[in-house]
């Protein structure tokens, strides 16, 4: 597994270097000031949940196509990656929307699509827990991570199809941000990409692994 | 300052989490290994 540890070591390397362009070269925003600062982390959370369970909605598709396994233990570790920057996100936003907006929460279109994104893969992932059966048990999953993944888009385009509060920096001009924030950005979602293919592949291991001991138990 | 206790409180928030997750998916790796090799010896 030494590709795992090199993958271990620069995962935590370029975190730490997506710290210092977050808090040190990014400039400070004149309006909200700090605050502003969670806002690198904020969106490369965000992206990371949406490609990982787009990982997912494909490995879904995948073992429904060729019922390899292997397809069906990465759907997994992917759904439960995703969750976790999926909650980051939705723990994270608040805490910058008290300042922002003066509120912990509001019902925007945002807000309450990436919700129910977190309680659609949350059902998937307590599905998975629920059937005993493997094969069964895969082919349920398969099916919730691939319709399930309808959500994402939504998400996504939310902001554009619905009134919202929520700021949109995924735009054309990148929505007015400053050229060493967008730096910031770009490099905290590079060390959030490397930080979720680290997670992955040791996740991954853990799915085969369980699986091999269920074999050898019998 | 009172925003920077948030941005505190934001980034504690990501770390603890993915610092937890990184550490726990790390030690049932290496626990997993383990009873992996104790079957393969028992068979």
């Amino acid at each position: 597994m030494k590709i795992q540890k090199i993958l271990d070591i620069f995962a935590v390397l370029m975190v730490c270097v997506a710290l210092y362009f977050a808090f040190i070269f990014a400039p400070s925003e004149k309006v909200m000031g700090a605050i502003q600062r969670i806002f690198y982390f904020h969106v490369s959370s965000a992206w990371i949940a949406f490609f990982a369970f787009f990982v997912t909605f494909v490995f879904s598709i995948l073992f429904l196509i060729k019922q390899n396994y292997l397809f069906d233990d990465i759907a997994e570790s992917s759904a439960e990656i995703g969750i976790l920057f999926c909650t980051i996100v939705l723990i994270t936003g608040p805490i910058w929307a008290k300042p922002a907006w003066g509120v912990w929460w509001t019902w925007d279109p945002r807000l309450t699509t990436t919700t129910i994104l977190w309680f659609i893969y949350a059902g998937y992932l307590m599905l998975r827990k629920f059937i005993d059966e493997p094969d069964k048990r895969a082919r349920f999953a398969s099916a919730v991570g691939i319709i399930g993944f309808i959500d994402v888009p939504i998400v996504f385009f939310s902001i554009r199809w619905w009134r919202t509060i929520h700021p949109n920096v995924v735009q054309e001009g990148g929505g007015g941000l400053h050229p060493d924030m967008t730096k910031a950005l770009l490099i905290s979602v590079f060390a959030f990409t490397v930080l979720y293919a680290a997670l992955l592949l040791k996740r991954t291991h853990i799915a085969s692994l369980t699986r091999k001991i269920d074999s050898l138990e019998g | 300052m009172q925003s920077f206790n948030y941005l505190f409180a934001g980034y504690t928030v990501i770390f603890v989490l993915l610092g937890f997750y990184f550490v726990s998916i790390g030690s049932k790796v290496s626990d997993l290994e383990k009873r992996v090799d104790a079957l393969t010896e028992e068979d």
